[in-house]
């Protein structure tokens, strides 16, 4: 009946945020450890420009990034906006030891697109630490230092990318099983996907194919772009709330080079829609500049938009 | 696919529920479900302790599959250090390409594990630039693959190149040039598609043989040209959109997936297609004029786009000396001569590079014997550059 299954979804919304018998001090002391306060570097996620000018000299640059474990930042942008150099400068801003401003802190990048450049995270990583430190000795230690804290895990499709998380959160669970309050386990601050829709297209190819009318049982469905993205996006959330990270995605939106950004292009299935609680569009309005503009889409700040450009080593922000 | 059976039997499964799916995608897809369950199962475990149900045993079943994917799949996902990652960088190859203002333009010259992409209009010098490409790998013993779809591979433009090639390495010893020529052209294996998805067919055969020539201590192709796909491309994007994105996905993520796991670089032809602009440019036919904006962008459109690593922009000009003056005596002697002097010259841009800042410029020769790098000729007072690509 209609209102028995209303009442079973909503009774399994509110299962997914408290657990049964569990008090309000319970609650907001397990909801307290899922806070996740990161540097990142990267331009537009400083504090809002109309509250507090005073402060808002010491809060350039900042970037912090502030989420709850579990929820997914996604960065969108058409081709060529610079979308993995974000990723990148954030990626190194978590490694970098305290001293030369980083957070001293793991970060994992899945990639699918391989557009990683290994040699574009040293770049970064070496011009950081030239800028703070003086003598190379040390600074090659802090190098290795910091490149042994980014991990990478490539994935050559979807189903890799749901195998890796749940690789992930097994990894996390066997090593808090083995030493569970040592100080010494690396922690994994920072997840960072490499465009969540890099094989769109080849899913999508599945829909509408013979056999895809929904089946009861979801262990019957057949291979389709729903699922699979169901799949990603609870497996997501679930590894990056074990691991007690944020999550930061690129996603390319295909649309052509004339169209207006701010329409988003194809939208991915709902479950992925859901899952992400801030979005930020990138554009390159003069496509030989270097100089780039974000603009809030989730929440919306109509009107204010941040300029940078990308520097040797971090993304400036123009005036 | 991966068999989940398959996954399992590493575990020692004694005995798969009976309701267990077949297939790991199976499986993983409907994870949603068995989360369902388990949450109700163990919210009934809160209300009546004592019950033991059925659903309790199927919920339990579930968990105990659960644990035993999940520890498969540990042991089988491979995540890399950032400090392997910098040692595999630091043992990485650059691939001469045989021109010295190219590998300065490209930062010493082509990357293993990266696709790099030339485009240009009809004529630039791509094809060219890949048998140079491609002679100076042979050279360097490295096994080259060239994939051609419009028959563009000549082996004696491969052997002019090839001496040419030696003469650059300081190699213009007569006996040492003949014998290396063979085993030039044995380093090359060539072969010709015809359409888009025997091309990505043909890209994940590679990864297969790849892995086999690997496992056999075999060397393995160090560079895979891929001469024109976008003509292979076009075809199936104009007869049905949705099948023709979905082939050149598949060949980009073929593609890429060569490149890094085998430490492969790729290059890849593009062409060139420009807005359509309804007065003709008239005289700007110089090259001053005709620089950085005149809006040309890499055809395939915008899904193509991602999947190079470095672009470079291919432009052909000519180049003759200049007239010195009002010479009135016979003009016919005088054409002629400057036709044999004629020059023909390339301009590459650096479009894209995830290093570099793009915008950067290398120009090179194109002589009958061989491809040279030269200094940018507009410097020089003795050459009237003319455009003669075919938009003007």
């Amino acid at each position: 009946m209609e209102s028995d299954e209303v009442e079973e979804a909503v009774r399994q919304r509110l299962l997914s945020y408290v657990t049964p018998h569990e008090t309000c001090e319970d609650l907001f002391a397990r909801l307290a450890k899922t806070r996740v306060d990161l540097r990142t570097s990267l331009p537009f996620l400083q504090g809002s420009p109309d509250h507090h000018p005073e402060h808002q000299e010491q809060r350039r640059g900042d970037g912090r990034l502030r989420v709850r474990a579990g929820q997914v930042m996604e960065i969108c942008g058409t081709n060529d906006t610079c979308k993995t150099e974000c990723l990148l400068q954030a990626a190194a801003t978590c490694v970098l030891p305290k001293s030369c401003g980083g957070c001293a802190s793991n970060a994992i990048f899945m990639e699918m697109r391989s557009g990683l450049d290994p040699l574009r995270l040293v770049q970064i990583l070496d011009s950081r630490i030239r800028r703070c430190q003086s003598s190379s000795s040390s600074g090659s230690q802090l190098l290795e230092e910091s490149l042994r804290r980014f991990e990478l895990v490539r994935c050559y499709n979807n189903v890799d990318l749901v195998c890796a998380l749940k690789a992930l959160e097994q990894r996390e669970r066997e090593e808090e099983a083995a030493a569970p309050s040592s100080q010494e386990r690396p922690r994994r601050r920072l997840v960072l996907v490499d465009d969540i829709s890099a094989f769109y297209w080849i899913d999508k190819s599945f829909d509408g194919g013979p056999g895809s009318a929904p089946r009861r049982r979801p262990a019957d469905r057949p291979y389709g772009l729903q699922g699979v993205y169901e799949a990603i996006a609870s497996n997501l959330r679930r590894s990056a709330e074990a691991l007690g990270a944020a999550v930061l995605a690129t996603r390319n939106l295909q649309i052509p080079p004339g169209g207006d950004p701010t329409k988003l292009g194809a939208p991915l299935p709902k479950a992925w829609q859901d899952l992400v609680s801030q979005r930020v569009v990138l554009r390159r309005p003069n496509p030989s500049a270097n100089a780039l503009v974000a603009s809030w889409d989730l929440p919306k700040k109509p009107g204010t938009s941040f300029r940078f450009a990308v520097r040797d080593d971090s993304l400036e922000a123009l005036a | 696919m991966v068999r989940l059976a398959r996954l399992l039997r590493e575990e020692e499964a004694g005995s798969a529920a009976s309701s267990s799916p077949r297939s790991l995608e199976a499986y993983l897809l409907g994870d949603a479900g068995v989360a369902r369950r388990r949450r109700r199962s163990s919210e009934e475990k809160y209300d009546d302790d004592d019950e033991n149900g059925d659903g309790e045993g199927d919920g339990q079943a579930g968990l105990d599959l659960d644990a035993r994917v999940a520890a498969a799949l540990r042991r089988e996902v491979e995540i890399t250090d950032g400090l392997a990652l910098f040692s595999r960088l630091q043992s990485s190859v650059l691939l001469p390409s045989g021109i010295e203002t190219l590998d300065a333009l490209l930062g010493g010259g082509l990357r293993e594990g990266q696709v790099t992409e030339l485009f240009g209009p009809s004529p630039s010098g791509k094809t060219q630039v890949c048998h140079c490409i491609a002679a100076c790998a042979a050279w360097l013993d490295y096994q080259v693959v060239y994939i051609t779809s419009n028959g563009s591979f000549s082996s004696d433009r491969l052997v002019k190149l090839s001496r040419h090639v030696l003469g650059h390495f300081n190699l213009r010893d007569s006996t040492e040039a003949v014998e290396s020529v063979p085993k030039i052209l044995q380093n090359v294996s060539v072969t010709s598609v015809t359409d888009a998805a025997s091309l990505a067919a043909l890209f994940q055969g590679m990864v297969e043989s790849f892995g086999f020539l690997e496992k056999h201590g075999k060397p393995v192709p160090k560079v895979v040209l891929v001469d024109s796909p976008s003509l292979l491309l076009y075809r199936d994007l104009a007869t049905s959109q949705p099948r023709g994105k979905l082939v050149m996905t598949m060949l980009t993520s073929a593609m890429s997936k060569l490149a890094h796991r085998f430490s492969v670089a790729v290059v890849v032809t593009n062409h060139e297609v420009r807005p359509f602009r309804a007065k003709a440019e008239g005289d700007a036919a110089r090259a001053g004029e005709a620089g950085v904006g005149d809006g040309g962008k890499p055809g395939l459109g915008i899904l193509w786009g991602p999947q190079a690593s470095v672009r470079v922009r291919l432009r052909m000009f000519r180049a003759e000396p200049r007239r010195a003056g009002g010479e009135s005596e016979d003009e016919g002697l005088v054409a002629e001569e400057r036709k044999r002097e004629r020059l023909v010259l390339c301009r590459a841009t650096l479009v894209k590079s995830s290093t570099s800042e793009s915008g950067r410029e290398a120009w090179m020769r194109m002589g009958k014997s061989g491809v040279d790098g030269i200094d940018d000729p507009r410097t020089s007072e003795e050459l009237d550059i003319l455009d003669i690509s075919a938009w003007t």
